[in-house]
C-alpha cells in the first residue's frame, strides 16, 4: 500500500499543479469584477489542496510505516470476502491458468469494453452489442459457441426492443 | 405535511401505469441490489439516462422504486452466499449467513424483508415530516452558508467512507470538486479546462460519470475476481411470525432513527447506516453474545436503518439540493434532468412535489416487500446467471444510459474513462462516493463562493461570522481533528 500511496500521491501533486497553472491561464483581470470574482479562483484554491493533500500522501508513505502496519492489522475480511467452504466456482468451463490471475483478467475486461465503446457509431448497434456479448461469453469461457451466439444474439435484439421500441431512448 | 395532502398524492399515483412502473423497477432495483458487485447508485445511475423520456413523475416512481429495491435487494447475496449485494448489505452478512447455514435462510429473508419494509416506511414517515421543517430553515441560507455546507459535505462525506483512511475520502471529494470546474463558469460564462473541446463546454455530464465511476469499475473489479459465487442453501419458509418483529421493537425504533440520521447527512449514506445501527444494537442488546451467530435482532438492526437511510438521505436532496447518498445524488441529478428543481425553493415552486416523493416511497415500499416474499425462488435463480453473461449485458446498458441522455458518443466514451478511473480508485482506497458528492457540489460551491466573494467586495469574515456557518465549521474542524494523530496525542497529554 505504501507504493500505491506513492504513486498516488504523485500523480495527485501533479494534477494539483496542472489544474493550478491552468487555473493562472484563465482571465483574472477585465472579468467585470475584481480578481475574487475570476473564473479561476475556485479551481486555484482546489487544485492547491489537491496538490497539498498528495503531498501528504507521499510523506506518509515515506515516513509513516507504523500507519500502514495498522492499516493492514485492522482490515475488515466481510467487505473483500475470499472463497467460502460453501461456495464453488460457478458456471464457468474449464480455463486456462491465465484466467486464475487477477491483472490478465482485468486487463482484457477492459480491452473489450474498449473495443465495443470504439465499435459504437461505426458499426450498426445490434452486431456490435452482439459482437461484444459472444465475444466476452467465449473469451471467459462462459459458454460454449452456440450458446454464446444464442445469448448475444438474443441480448442486443432484446435491448434495441426495450429502449429503442418501447423506452424511445436513442441508440448509440 | 397534512395526512391528506399525503393520501391525495398517493390516490393519485395508484394508476395502472404507476403501479407497473413501481414493481417492475422494485424488481429491477432488487436484482441489481443482489448482484455483488452491482450497487443502487449504479442501477439508478442506469436508469436515470433510460427514463430519460418518461413524464418526470413516472420517471421519479422508477428511480425512486429502483433505489428501494436495490438497497433491500442485497440482503439477498448478504443470506445467501455471505458477500453483501451492495456496501449497504455489508452488516446483513454478519447474522444473516450464519442464519441460512443452519438452514434459516427463508426465515431470514422474511426478516429482511419485513424490516427493510418497517425501514422504508419509517424513512417516509421522517421524509414527510421533517422536509417542509428542515426547508424552513434552508431558507435562511446565503451564499456563505451554501458554500461552507458543501465543504462540511465532502469532509464528512470522505471521513466516513473511508474511516480507516480519511485523507483518502477528502482527496476524492476534493477531486470531484475539481472536476466540476470544467466547463463554462456559472458567473461570466467563461470557458474552463476545455481546451478549445466544445463537447467540454457544457462541462462533464454528471450520468456518465456517475455510470463509469461507480459501474464499469464495478463490472472490472468483479470480472478480475478469479473466482465466482454460487448459492446451494435451500429456501423454505419466508415469511417471519409477527411476534419476532413485536420482540425488538426498541431495535427497530432505534435503528430508523439512526438510518434517518445518517441519510441526512450529506454524502454518507446506508452502509454506514447499518453498521452504526447493529453496532448500537449489539451494545443494547440483551444477548449480545449471539450476535455473529445468527442473530435476529443483529440482522433486523442493519436492515432496518439501511432501508430507513433512503427516506433520510432524500430529505436534504429536497431541501438544500445537496444528495444525503450516492444513490441520492444520481436521484437529484435525475430531478434536474427533469426540470425539478429542489431546494429551499422547492415547497414554493412546487408545493405538492414533497407529497408525491413521499407518496412514491409508500408504492415502492409496498413493491418490495410483496415481491420480497412473493417471488423468492425466482430470485434465488438470478443469483446462479454466471457474471461472465451478466457482466457484458451490464456494460452495454451502462453504455446506452450514458448515451441516452445527451445522444453523444463523448458521453460514452467519457463513461469509459471515469470507468477506468473508478477502478484505480478501487484498487488504491479512494472511495467513489466523496468524488460524486463533490462532483455534484462543485458547482454550487463554485457559484455561492465568488457570488458571496463579489457580494461583500473580497471580504472573507462573513463566511465564519453568520451563525449557520460557524456552526457548520465548528462540526467541519471537529471532523477533521477528530481524525488527527497529532490532535489525539495532545488531548491525551492534556487530559494526563
Amino acid at each position: 500500500m505504501e507504493k500505491k500511496d506513492l504513486t498516488s500521491g504523485i500523480a495527485l501533486v501533479l494534477t494539483g499543479a496542472a489544474f493550478f497553472a491552468g487555473s493562472l491561464l484563465l482571465p483574472w483581470k477585465d472579468t467585470g469584477y475584481d480578481w475574487f470574482g475570476a473564473p479561476g479562483l475556485v479551481p486555484a484554491i482546489l487544485a492547491v489542496l489537491i496538490a497539498l493533500c498528495g503531498l501528504r500522501l507521499v510523506i506518509r508513505s515515506r515516513k509513516e510505516p507504523d500507519f500502514y502496519a495498522r492499516l493492514a492489522a485492522g482490515e475488515n475480511p466481510l467487505l473483500c470476502p475470499e472463497e467460502d467452504e460453501d461456495n464453488d466456482s460457478g458456471g464457468e468451463t474449464a480455463r486456462p491458468a491465465w484466467m486464475e490471475k487477477e491483472r490478465p483478467r482485468a486487463v482484457l475486461t477492459v480491452a473489450l469494453c474498449c473495443t465495443y465503446v470504439l465499435l459504437l457509431g461505426r458499426v450498426p448497434y445490434m452486431a456490435a452489442t452482439a459482437a461484444f456479448i459472444t465475444g466476452f461469453i467465449l473469451l471467459f469461457r462462459g459458454a460454449g459457441i452456440l450458446k454464446a451466439l444464442f445469448i448475444g444474439g438474443t441480448a442486443s435484439v432484446s435491448i434495441w426492443f426495450v429502449f429503442y421500441k418501447i423506452f424511445a431512448v436513442f441508440l448509440p | 405535511m397534512s395526512i391528506s395532502v399525503l393520501f391525495s398524492e398517493f390516490m393519485e399515483l395508484m394508476n395502472p401505469t404507476s403501479i407497473f412502473n413501481a414493481f417492475w423497477a422494485t424488481g429491477f432495483g432488487i436484482i441489481v441490489g443482489m448482484l455483488p458487485g452491482l450497487t443502487a447508485t449504479m442501477g439508478v445511475a442506469l436508469l436515470t439516462g433510460l427514463t430519460f423520456r418518461f413524464m418526470p413523475e413516472q420517471a421519479m416512481v422508477v428511480l425512486i422504486s429502483t433505489y428501494v429495491g436495490s438497497i433491500y435487494g442485497g440482503s439477498r447475496s448478504a443470506i445467501l452466499l455471505n458477500i453483501p449485494g451492495t456496501p449497504a448489505n455489508a452488516a446483513t452478512c454478519i447474522d444473516g449467513n450464519p442464519l441460512a447455514r443452519r438452514g434459516e435462510a427463508g426465515y431470514a429473508i422474511g426478516l429482511a424483508t419485513t424490516s427493510s419494509g418497517i425501514g422504508t416506511f419509517f424513512g417516509l414517515v421522517c421524509l414527510a415530516v421533517f422536509s417542509p421543517l428542515l426547508g424552513k430553515i434552508a431558507l435562511q441560507f446565503g451564499s456563505w452558508e451554501f458554500f461552507v455546507l458543501s465543504i462540511f459535505g465532502i469532509v464528512i462525506c470522505g471521513n466516513l467512507t473511508a474511516p480507516k483512511d480519511p485523507l483518502k475520502g477528502w482527496i476524492a471529494g476534493i477531486a470531484g470538486l475539481l472536476l466540476s470546474q470544467v466547463g463554462q463558469d456559472p458567473i461570466q460564462a467563461l470557458p474552463r479546462f476545455t481546451f478549445g473541446q466544445l463537447q467540454l463546454m457544457g462541462g462533464l455530464s454528471l450520468i456518465p460519470v456517475l455510470v463509469g465511476a461507480y459501474g464499469v469499475g464495478e463490472i472490472i473489479e468483479v470480472m478480475q475476481r478469479p473466482r465466482d459465487y454460487t448459492v446451494r442453501t435451500k429456501v423454505r419458509q419466508v415469511i417471519p411470525p409477527l411476534r419476532d418483529l413485536f420482540r425488538y421493537w426498541k431495535t427497530i425504533l432505534r435503528s430508523g432513527i439512526i438510518g434517518v440520521l445518517v441519510g441526512a447527512i450529506p454524502g454518507v449514506g446506508e452502509d454506514t447506516a447499518s453498521w452504526i445501527s447493529y453496532d448500537t444494537a449489539k451494545r443494547f442488546s440483551d444477548r449480545p453474545d449471539e450476535f455473529g451467530k445468527g442473530s435476529h435482532e443483529g440482522l433486523i438492526a442493519a436492515e432496518t436503518a439501511n432501508n430507513a437511510c433512503i427516506g433520510g438521505a432524500v430529505i436534504p436532496v429536497l431541501t438544500l439540493a445537496v444528495p444525503g447518498s450516492a444513490p441520492a445524488a444520481v436521484l437529484l441529478a435525475a430531478m434536474w434532468l427533469h426540470g425539478i428543481r429542489p431546494g429551499p425553493l422547492l415547497p414554493i415552486e412546487q408545493p405538492f412535489f414533497i407529497g408525491t416523493v413521499t407518496a412514491i416511497f409508500l408504492l415502492s415500499t409496498i413493491a418490495m416487500v410483496v415481491l420480497g416474499l412473493s417471488l423468492v425462488r425466482p430470485l434465488v435463480k438470478v443469483l446462479q446467471v454466471p457474471r461472465m453473461i451478466l457482466m457484458p449485458v451490464v456494460f452495454t446498458l451502462c453504455c446506452v444510459g450514458s448515451f441516452a441522455v445527451s445522444g453523444r458518443l463523448f458521453d460514452v466514451y467519457l463513461m469509459f474513462l471515469f470507468g477506468i478511473l473508478g477502478y484505480f480508485m478501487r484498487r488504491n482506497d479512494f472511495p467513489a462516493a466523496p468524488m460524486v458528492l463533490g462532483f455534484i457540489l462543485g458547482p454550487m460551491a463554485d457559484d455561492n463562493f465568488r457570488r458571496a466573494m463579489i457580494i461583500t467586495g473580497g471580504d472573507i469574515s462573513p463566511f465564519f461570522t453568520r451563525p449557520i456557518s460557524i456552526i457548520l465549521w465548528l462540526l467541519t474542524l471537529a471532523v477533521i481533528l477528530g481524525r488527527s494523530t497529532l490532535f489525539r496525542k495532545m488531548l491525551r497529554s492534556l487530559k494526563k
